[in-house]
């Protein structure tokens, strides 16, 4: 499944769903997300993600045309190999943070007391069979 | 040169340019002899243990100073490395 789709974000939403683990480590959780894919190298133009999480589901996912079209949260944003080594959990999201590897508009404390949520939905991430451009 | 494991409380409204920008801060100001070793991120406890070694705990007072409305320092506690090894 390639990697910038609607069908990728409609898989880990799916994931996300059927994950006790995520539902039990996010159960608290109330915000969205845009999962922004900055341009560079193989990718011409930004992929944005948009995510609706909630109390341990996804309530809704979907890729992005306009940045406009949602007031999400939070944005969070990095190149494709950034992101590649979050998928492949050779980087962890939130060392990602720290380091700005992983670059966040909004509240990072927030983000930094649901770290079991970050990594059971990276978790999730690993079960979808990602194909990245080349 | 002696051993500290630091506490720090971040403050709840940190940014990530906050953050990044303050390490940055600490890093570029360290004094001669003083070394930020490592660090820990409690997330759930909203806590951060950093591991330094300097001349004495006002050192590294000192140079926290700076982000102290950052990032807190709760506890500084000079600390013995103790190696598993040692009780094989």
């Amino acid at each position: 499944m390639n990697f910038i789709s609607d069908e990728w974000i409609k898989a880990l939403c799916q994931e996300l769903n059927e994950s006790e683990s995520y539902a039990q480590a996010a159960k608290n959780w109330e915000g969205d997300f845009y999962f922004i894919v900055e341009p560079g190298g193989e990718i011409e133009e930004q992929g944005i993600f948009y995510i609706d999480l909630w109390h341990g589901k996804c309530r809704g996912a979907r890729l992005i045309g306009d940045e406009k079209e949602e007031q999400p949260v939070f944005r969070m944003s990095a190149t494709l190999s950034s992101w590649r080594k979050v998928i492949e959990k050779k980087l962890d999201p939130i060392q990602g943070l720290m380091t700005r590897q992983l670059k966040l508009k909004g509240n990072m404390a927030m983000i930094m007391r649901n770290v079991k949520a970050a990594q059971e939905l990276v978790e999730c991430c690993t079960h979808i069979e990602t194909e990245f451009p080349e | 040169m002696a051993r500290f494991i630091i506490v720090h409380t971040p403050n709840l409204e940190i940014t990530q340019d906050q953050l990044f920008e303050s390490a940055h801060e600490i890093l570029a100001s360290l004094e001669p002899g003083v070394q930020w070793l490592n660090s820990w991120s409690a997330g759930e406890a909203n806590k951060v243990f950093c591991e330094w070694e300097a001349p004495d705990a006002e050192t590294i007072r000192r140079t926290l100073a700076k982000i102290e409305h950052i990032m807190s320092t709760d506890e500084i506690h000079s600390v013995v490395q103790v190696d598993p090894n040692l009780f094989r």
